[in-house]
């Protein structure tokens, strides 16, 4: 039996390193070529574009600590909106728990799924396909959320292991909240359906960072684990 | 390792360096001064100009270490509410993301942008922990000039509204558009510190020439000397020292008759400001100088703001003047430094004749030099003793001695080559 560490992509040949084993779906890094996981083989669905360069100091393989965990980056996906673009990092965690950190103009926020604010009116107005103006609020996990933002979204591409194939046609509402302590919450409706997630707003030095990814002409950080 | 992007301005044909990729969306030239989107691929020019590269007192691309992290200039906003101008900075750093340097009438500040917001109403909020009070009405606030690149779309001539809120030593300033509202937490930071982190000159004011200009400038001057006719310049020496020894009687005939008084106040450093009326004198002639001097106790990485009111007795009416006792040490690439001293002289020219009291406003700040955060600079219980002597009347030497080497410091340089010929 071939472990999945060392499968090959079906279009290059390239070794396709497995980082989350929850994953079904991978984004060869030499080819872009997005492979599903179908039970112990690799089978090539499409391409996904080259991500534009960025200085994100977040890559596959950093780790970050919430709440006493470890978590990992086993996969990105790039997404652009009119005003601009920014990285949702997936990572895993040691406990095998799944969260998605946000990386936008220099801040990260860390959340997890968080179902219950779909059954609120407002949650269920959303996935209905309603809007939301800037400035509504939802009470949700006992603080008060505002809603910041509303972004109409498009997958630029993706990398590493992903729950989704991130197809360039792909296109999301995404809505995010703040709280006045630096809570986050985030809506997000696509095709397939709404989900919802809650955390927090941090720093990169708050994440308690490891293996970040080195940036020509800038030292390394102190805080960095 | 990953190298850095850079795009060709399509209205001028510049190379721009992206410095922080991914996250910028708006570029203003720094040649041309256009305004283009690199929020995709293909740059698109959203506002052609065809401006004059401008010249900032820190330029684009420079570096400086605040708070222990190394930042770099990568944007610049020449902002003004109608009555007064400033500049800020955008600083950026991969690892640490955004700050704001800013800095108005000489005075600089820092600003890091916050996630957790103050709550309350248009008169005062609270943040963590701490009652904020609005320091004057919102106003409008438009970016003039913009330069480098800025994570928002961003154009000349946008507008926001902006206001302070003050408490406990702190700043907070916020701005709202239609679409969204910004806090930023300030700190103070001292003018000799920015010049150290950063190169500028201190204070803003003064403009730093190369050797090589000086040298141009004196040569050119010495070329316009040559011109002159060798014997005039006997007769010019007598007229020159006939007109110091004029000045000198005169300004000592204003200068006597002093009147002076003397006081003490302790300042709590980071804490809240203290007021002391400092004494009372008497300005005997029509016009005189009032000269205070504030000697303080011994410390290191403090500043003392000192801001005095010369408050006419009968009048009520009041002339201000401000002046700063600062004094830091640290250690660079060249070794230990210090800057400042532990005391300064403030004089009020031109004072009209009358009785007055000299009230003064006294606040106290430490600077971390750059070992830990601003948040965490505040330290309890430390005060600053400050020693107030102010008297009427007096000589004003620096004067005199501007117009010494005002009078003589070409010709006796002229002189000198001279003599060497």
């Amino acid at each position: 039996l071939a472990t999945a560490a060392n499968l090959l992509c079906p279009s290059c040949g390239a070794e396709v390193p497995l980082r989350s084993a929850a994953m079904p779906y991978a984004v060869c890094a030499y080819c872009q070529t997005v492979i599903a996981r179908d039970g112990d083989g690799l089978r090539e669905i499409g391409k996904t574009a080259v991500l534009p360069f960025d200085v994100s100091p977040i890559q596959l393989g950093t780790t970050v600590e919430a709440d006493g965990i470890r978590f990992q980056v086993a996969g990105r996906v790039r997404w652009g909106w009119s005003d601009g673009s920014w990285n949702e990092w997936l990572v895993t965690g040691s406990n095998g728990e799944t969260r998605w950190l946000g990386e936008a103009m220099g801040m990260f926020m860390l959340t997890k799924e968080f179902p219950a604010v779909l059954g609120t009116p407002l949650g269920q107005q959303f996935a209905a396909g309603g809007t939301l103006a800037p400035g509504t609020t939802l009470d949700a996990a006992g603080r008060r959320f505002t809603v910041a933002d509303v972004k109409e979204a498009r997958c630029i591409g993706g990398e590493g292991d992903l729950p989704f194939p991130t197809k360039t046609d792909w296109t999301m509402t995404s809505i995010d909240f703040r709280s006045r302590d630096g809570g986050a919450l985030s809506l997000q409706r696509d095709a397939q359906g709404t989900t919802a997630w809650i955390g927090a707003y941090s720093d990169l030095a708050g994440l308690k960072p490891a293996y970040l990814r080195a940036i020509e002409g800038w030292p390394m950080p102190e805080f960095q684990a | 390792v990953i190298a850095a992007r850079s795009v060709t301005c399509p209205a001028c044909g510049g190379t721009i360096a992206i410095k922080a990729a991914g996250y910028s969306v708006s570029v203003a030239c720094q040649y041309c001064g256009s305004v283009l989107d690199v929020a995709n691929p293909d740059v698109k020019v959203i506002e052609e100009y065809h401006l004059a590269a401008m010249t900032l007192a820190i330029p684009l691309g420079t570096r400086g270490v605040m708070y222990g992290i190394a930042w770099e200039v990568i944007g610049y906003l020449g902002r003004t509410d109608g009555d007064e101008s400033w500049d800020e900075y955008l600083l950026f750093n991969p690892y640490a993301g955004y700050r704001w340097l800013s800095c108005g009438d000489g005075e600089w500040q820092f600003g890091t942008m916050l996630s957790d917001e103050p709550e309350g109403d248009a008169g005062s909020v609270a943040w963590r922990g701490q009652r904020f009070t609005i320091d004057y009405d919102p106003a409008p606030t438009t970016s003039e000039r913009v330069v480098g690149e800025f994570y928002w779309r961003i154009r000349a001539g946008d507008v926001v509204q902006a206001t302070t809120y003050s408490g406990g030593g702190q700043i907070l300033s916020v701005e709202w558009s239609a679409d969204e509202t910004n806090w930023t937490a300030l700190v103070d930071v001292p003018g000799a510190v920015v010049s150290a982190a950063f190169g500028v000159a201190d204070r803003g004011g003064s403009t730093v020439h190369s050797g090589a200009e000086a040298r141009a400038a004196l040569a050119d001057g010495m070329g316009a000397m040559r011109a002159m006719v060798p014997s005039d310049f006997g007769r010019m020496a007598k007229i020159a020292a006939a007109t110091c020894v004029l000045m000198l009687v005169v300004m000592i005939v204003f200068g006597l008759g002093t009147s002076s008084t003397h006081n003490r106040l302790e300042v709590p450093v980071d804490g809240p400001e203290r007021n002391l009326t400092v004494g009372s004198i008497t300005v005997t002639r029509p016009y005189q100088f009032v000269t205070v001097t504030a000697r303080t106790s011994d410390f290191t990485n403090r500043w003392v703001d000192l801001d005095y009111s010369l408050v006419n007795k009968q009048t009520q009416q009041a002339i201000e003047a401000s002046g700063t006792v600062e004094y830091y040490k640290g250690r660079d690439s060249d070794g230990d430094w210090t800057e400042g001293s532990h005391s300064t002289t403030t004089k009020f020219a031109g004072v009209p004749r009358g009785a007055y009291d000299i009230v003064l406003d006294a606040s106290a700040h430490s600077w971390s030099g750059g070992s830990s955060s601003p948040s965490n600079a505040w330290s309890g219980g430390e005060k600053v003793t400050v020693d107030i002597d102010a008297k009427a009347g007096g000589i004003l030497w620096s004067n005199y001695i501007a117009l010494l080497v005002g009078l003589f410091g070409v010709p006796g340089l002229f002189a000198w080559l001279r003599s060497k010929v």
